[in-house]
């Protein structure tokens, strides 16, 4: 198996003046307020932040799930604001992968067809290599016969990682994916999605509330009231919550937020 | 609980008005056919008061000889009795030339007041031989008034035991109309004297009477002494005192009411027969509802479970289910019953604009079973259908509130239902082949035994199917959807999707099957019939239309005449001259010396012409010059090697010989042939073909033409044509009424289709999110829907194949050889309409699917 792989083809995702208004006039809530962003290819990133701060809807932009009210976000040469529905489709089919909280997996498939669903949807071939290597590092070969309801969470969330992954996107975006999970299955998905970054060469951008989550990051990218609030390299829980703490008393004196520089 | 129903009846309105519409269609159905029976009603009780006018009373002898006319008459002396008009009715036929009119004879009235018909040119008739004609009778013959016509009655001769025809000239006096429809069936009646009409039918005494009161007197006291004054006649006459008890003398009201009672027995029969199919149609809107009743739970599961966490009781629940309902059965019926009476009454409008003789009434009338029968239907089978749903609801366990909501997994059948089902099929079907067996049995076939046992067992079989639909549909659904999937992702989705619910699924394309098997075994049924039958028509007739000149062999002079002609009547494609001659004898040479032919004739024709004319060109297969084509079923005439004809001269001539079962029957030989048998023998009849899209209409036209020549036409084609337009009428209908069926079915498919997308809201987002395109969505709504319509339809279709099979092996057994015909049109207009509705059932729940933005996927609920 290789390690630390970082591959040429996938590009950054970055933001520029990223902003998204919900609701008209008095109602008016400002999830995103000109984020400027970047996350370099082969890396685990963790975005966190207080609820209500925005990180689902950074992400649903990054992904073309959403559309911004104004600035842009790009994959690679991308330009994904730009995108027209069946452009944003095929990007999301063939370069980006989702792993959502409550797995979200199609209850009448088998954890096989689960995972192939991308392929079949594109009608693209399968990687017959691809698929056992995905196989075996996420521990399936035995579930893969099974549907989602004889599986357990973990299992269910393995499964949605490998679907996730199968079409080698060049970046796999999850919210919260240990959000359903006990610790101990909670604490393998993670270990799973950080072996898919260093041995399988994948970028991850993943939303979560646990700063114990986040230490398995590369990064971790602070945000508050729709800004970036903060900037962390190799984080250890104890480095995230203090980064956390130190936006509580943000909040409380409101100081334009640091933008998080694009490192790599 | 109230306040709860009605939160969350508001929360489901859209599902609950797609599963209403199928409701109200249904209730609308019900409430138009009785509407339609009021009308049928009303409309012929006015016109039997019609036939009273203006009299106040109807005097009946009925039951007794009568009493002449003048002693009816002059029962007027009875106190408070003002006029008593003697009554007398008789069918004849009114002749004027060369036309002829059956029609209805009535007396005149003493006034005319009294007279049901109105005057519109010329007199009443006021003496003996005279009369006055309905206006369209009169147009028929061309008779005007103050002209003649000849009256035609039977009378019966008693010295030789016989009914002779008698015939009257009479004078018109003047031409009626009958604008109130009391003889509405016969285009009018003619009205001529009393005794005139007596004779014509050969009669002298009378045995009703119209009675007019003097003002103010009662009729509860007059009519009685009027009844005994009548009696008192009678016996004077001699008749007993037992008959003379039946006189009754009636108010119009009594009357009428009376004869409407047993005139009305057909109108309901009619009824009843449509109310089935209403019925039917309300079935199939109670499995929609099942369905619609199945999801609602399901997706309340939550709801149900907090309420239960909460103390509600299973009987609350159950309750509360019931009474959502009641409100949706009592809501939707309401709206059915509306939609139909606005829609019956809006045919009033349209019919009243046009003559259709029959004075029909304004406005509907709604009376209480018009609103009654069809609500109190619609609410209890909603309710019904409600019922295992509500059941479902209360086994929803309190914990349900606290696991994370997932899609309901619905059950399949349990072993009890899948035992009914096949005991029921086993035992359905066994009687259905039992009655066919009974109705072929070889020697003594009985059809009436046959049906009284195929039927029920018929009937019984569908419903085993039905009732097993959830074990065997979704099995078929897999079949033709593993067929599906390989055209792609859409489709595997798709069949993925429809075998999720497999109850759902098969309740919905049940729906669907129950329409079209019954259109599809009345269409199979009625081919077969037909089919039937014109075999045995092609065999007896070989020929559209046969004309025979002179009706002997020797008016022959003629016969190009009448070639000419009919050949010029419009739809005539071709027609061909046949000589027929009778030789002194034939005789056929076979292996053990000549036998004779039972039938001297032999019949003459142009081979290459006669393909032109005959249905069946193979009876006169292997006729050519110098054979003899011998018609014959008889083993021991298969074996000729010639045969020798005996010319009337006693000459013989030698021919070869081919025998042919089922011919024409008669041996023919060829034109050339016959000019060497019967030299001077010329054609006398004509096989005619017709292209004509009217055939009883062109035959007519071609006896029209040929009468006077004195040639006899006989139409095989005519008695075909008859025989076709009724079997399509009757099957048109039934077909139009079974089509309600399928449309509330197909409603039902669309309803499926939403409640899928709703339940699939968070998996159809998913997709969309992991690359499924808004195409892709919508193309797998439209397999599924296309899917679960084409199940449904194509099991119709064979289970009607089997059925209308079986029905016309019962049926027609007894008349020969079954053709068992499949109605190839009827079953792919089936087909498209099903592939159609399948595919437009799945566009509005598909818009809505393609709208849920794939972000919803990542929400957690
Ligand atoms: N569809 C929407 N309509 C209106 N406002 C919205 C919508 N979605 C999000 N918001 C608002 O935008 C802001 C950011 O929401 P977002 O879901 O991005 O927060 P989050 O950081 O993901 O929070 P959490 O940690 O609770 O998931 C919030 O104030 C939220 O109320
Ligand atoms: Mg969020």
């Amino acid at each position: 198996m290789n390690t630390t792989v970082v591959p040429g083809s996938t590009g950054t995702v970055s933001a520029r003046g990223l902003t998204k208004v919900y609701g008209k006039g008095a109602g008016q809530v400002v999830a995103l307020d000109h984020v400027d962003v970047d996350f370099a290819p082969g890396r685990f990133t963790a975005i966190m932040g207080p609820s209500g701060s925005g990180k689902s809807t950074l992400m649903h932009l990054l992904a073309g799930l959403d559309s911004a009210t104004s600035g842009s976000s790009r994959i690679g040469d991308t330009e994904i604001t730009a995108l027209g529905d069946d452009a944003l489709t095929e990007l999301r089919r063939t370069r980006i992968g989702f792993v959502f909280q409550s797995f979200n997996l199609l209850p009448m498939f088998t954890a096989e067809q689960n995972i192939l669903l991308p392929l079949d949807l594109g009608g693209n071939k399968v990687d017959k290599e691809w698929f056992a290597t995905l196989v075996q590092t996420l521990g399936l070969g035995e579930r893969l016969t099974h549907r989602p309801a004889e599986l357990s969470g973990g299992q269910q969330q393995r499964v949605a990682i490998a679907r996730a992954l199968i079409t080698k996107p060049d970046v796999v975006f999850a919210d919260e994916p240990t959000g359903n999970l006990d610790s101990r299955s909670g604490a393998e998905v993670l270990s799973f999605l950080r072996r898919s970054v260093r041995e399988l060469g994948r970028t991850i951008i993943m939303v979560t509330h646990d700063p114990a989550a986040a230490a398995y990051a590369d990064r971790v990218v602070l945000i508050a009231d729709g800004r970036i609030a903060g900037d962390i390299s190799d984080p250890t829980p104890e480095s995230v919550l203090a980064g956390l703490d130190a936006l509580r008393t943000l909040e409380t004196t409101p100081v334009a937020a640091t933008p998080g520089g694009g490192q790599a | 609980m109230f306040r709860l129903t009605f939160a969350q009846m508001r929360k489901s309105v859209g599902k609950l008005v797609s599963a209403g519409i199928a409701i109200a269609i249904g209730t609308a159905f019900v409430a138009a056919t009785l509407l339609a029976g009021n009308i049928m009603t009303s409309t012929s009780t006015d016109s039997v008061a019609a036939t009273l006018a203006d009299a106040d009373a109807h005097l009946d002898l009925g039951g007794t000889v009568g009493l002449a006319p003048e002693a009816i008459t002059s029962l007027d002396a009875t106190a408070g009795v003002a006029v008593v008009s003697p009554q007398v009715q008789t069918y004849i036929n009114v002749r004027r030339g060369e036309r002829e009119v059956g029609t209805l004879a009535v007396s005149a009235a003493a006034e005319p007041r009294l007279e049901a018909q109105k005057l519109t040119s010329g007199a009443w008739p006021a003496a003996t031989n005279e009369v006055a004609l309905p206006a369209a009778v009169a147009e028929r013959l061309g008779a005007t008034v103050s002209g003649t016509v000849d009256i035609v009655g039977y009378t019966f001769d008693e010295a030789k035991g016989e009914s002779e025809e008698t015939t009257t000239t009479v004078t018109v006096t003047g031409l009626l109309d009958d604008p109130s429809g009391a003889y509405v069936s016969f285009d009018g009646a003619l009205v001529g004297q009393v005794d005139d009409v007596l004779a014509w039918n050969g009669g002298s005494l009378v045995t009703s009477a119209l009675v007019t009161l003097d003002a103010g007197a009662d009729p509860a006291t007059v009519l009685p002494a009027l009844a005994d004054a009548a009696r008192a006649e009678l016996v004077a006459a001699g008749t007993s005192d037992e008959d003379a008890a039946q006189v009754r003398a009636l108010t119009k009201q009594q009357y009428a009411d009376e004869r409407i009672a047993q005139l009305s027995g057909d109108t309901n029969t009619v009824m009843y027969v449509v109310l089935a199919f209403g019925a039917l149609a309300l079935v199939v809107a109670g499995l929609v509802i099942a369905n619609t009743f199945q999801v609602l739970v399901a997706q309340r599961t939550r709801t149900l479970a907090l309420l239960r966490c909460v103390g509600a009781t299973k009987k609350q629940l159950r309750a509360s289910v019931l009474l959502e309902a009641g409100v949706l059965g009592t809501l939707a019926s309401l709206t059915g019953i509306l939609v139909g009476a606005i829609g019956v009454q809006a045919l009033l409008a349209v019919l009243g604009t046009r003559d259709l003789g029959v004075p029909l009434p304004q406005t509907i009338e709604v009376t209480p079973a018009v609103v009654l029968v069809p609500l109190i239907a619609g609410v209890v089978v909603t309710v019904l259908a409600a019922f295992a749903p509500a059941r479902g609801a209360t086994r929803v366990a309190p914990l349900a509130a606290l696991r994370p909501a997932d899609a309901p997994s619905v059950r399949g059948g349990s072993k009890a239902r899948l035992l009914l089902a096949v005991v029921l099929t086993v035992v359905g079907g066994a009687m259905l082949a039992g009655g066919i067996a009974v109705a072929n049995a070889g020697e003594e076939p009985r059809p009436e035994i046959g049906l009284l046992l195929g039927i029920p067992g018929g009937a019984l079989s569908f419903v085993g199917l039905i009732v097993g639909s959830v074990f065997w549909i979704p099995a078929v659904a897999a079949g033709i959807g593993a067929l599906l999937s390989r055209t792609g992702a859409s489709a595997r989705l798709a069949s993925a999707n429809t075998l999720r619910n497999p109850r759902r699924t098969a309740a919905t394309s049940t729906a669907l099957l129950i329409g079209v098997t019954l259109v599809a075994m009345m269409s199979t049924g009625a081919a077969s019939a037909r089919a039937t039958f014109n075999d045995q028509l092609d065999s007896h007739f070989a020929v559209d239309v046969l004309v025979e000149a002179s009706g002997s062999s020797d008016g022959s002079g003629n016969l190009d005449t009448v070639r000419e002609k009919v050949a010029a009547v419009p739809g005539v494609a071709a027609t061909v001259p046949v000589t027929s001659t009778y030789v002194d004898k034939i005789e056929l040479t076979l292996p053990d010396g000549p036998v004779p032919l039972g039938s001297t004739e032999v019949s003459g024709i142009d081979p290459t012409a006669a393909r032109t004319v005959l249905h069946d060109p193979r009876k006169i297969d292997g006729l050519e010059d110098g054979v003899l084509l011998v018609d014959s079923s008889r083993e021991l005439h298969l074996a000729a090697t010639g045969a020798v004809v005996t010319r009337a001269d006693g000459t013989t001539l030698d021919l070869r010989v081919k025998v042919i079962t089922g011919g024409l029957g008669t041996h023919m030989v060829t034109a050339t042939t016959m000019k060497q048998i019967a030299p001077d023998a010329t054609a006398s009849t004509l096989f005619v073909r017709l292209d004509s899209d009217n055939p009883v209409r062109t035959v007519d036209d071609i006896r029209t033409q040929v009468q006077d020549l004195g040639a006899w036409v006989t139409g095989a084609v005519a008695e075909r044509a008859m025989f076709e337009q009724v079997i399509n009428v009757l099957l048109a209908v039934v077909v139009g009424l079974l089509a309600v069926a399928v449309v509330i079915a197909l409603i039902g498919v669309t309803n499926t289709l939403s409640l899928s997308v709703l339940e699939r809201q968070r998996e159809n987002a998913t997709l969309r999110a992991i690359g499924l395109s808004r195409k892709q969505l919508r193309s797998t709504l439209a397999i599924e829907g296309l899917l679960i319509a084409i199940v449904g339809t194509l099991l119709g279709v064979v289970l009607g194949l089997v059925y209308g099979w079986s029905g016309a092996a019962t049926v027609l057994g007894s008349f020969g050889d079954v053709s068992y015909a499949v109605p190839w049109r009827d079953i792919a207009l089936a087909l498209v309409v099903s592939v159609v509705a399948g595919l437009l059932a799945s566009v509005l729940p598909a818009r809505r699917a393609v709208r849920t933005s794939p972000v919803e996927a990542l929400a957690v609920d």
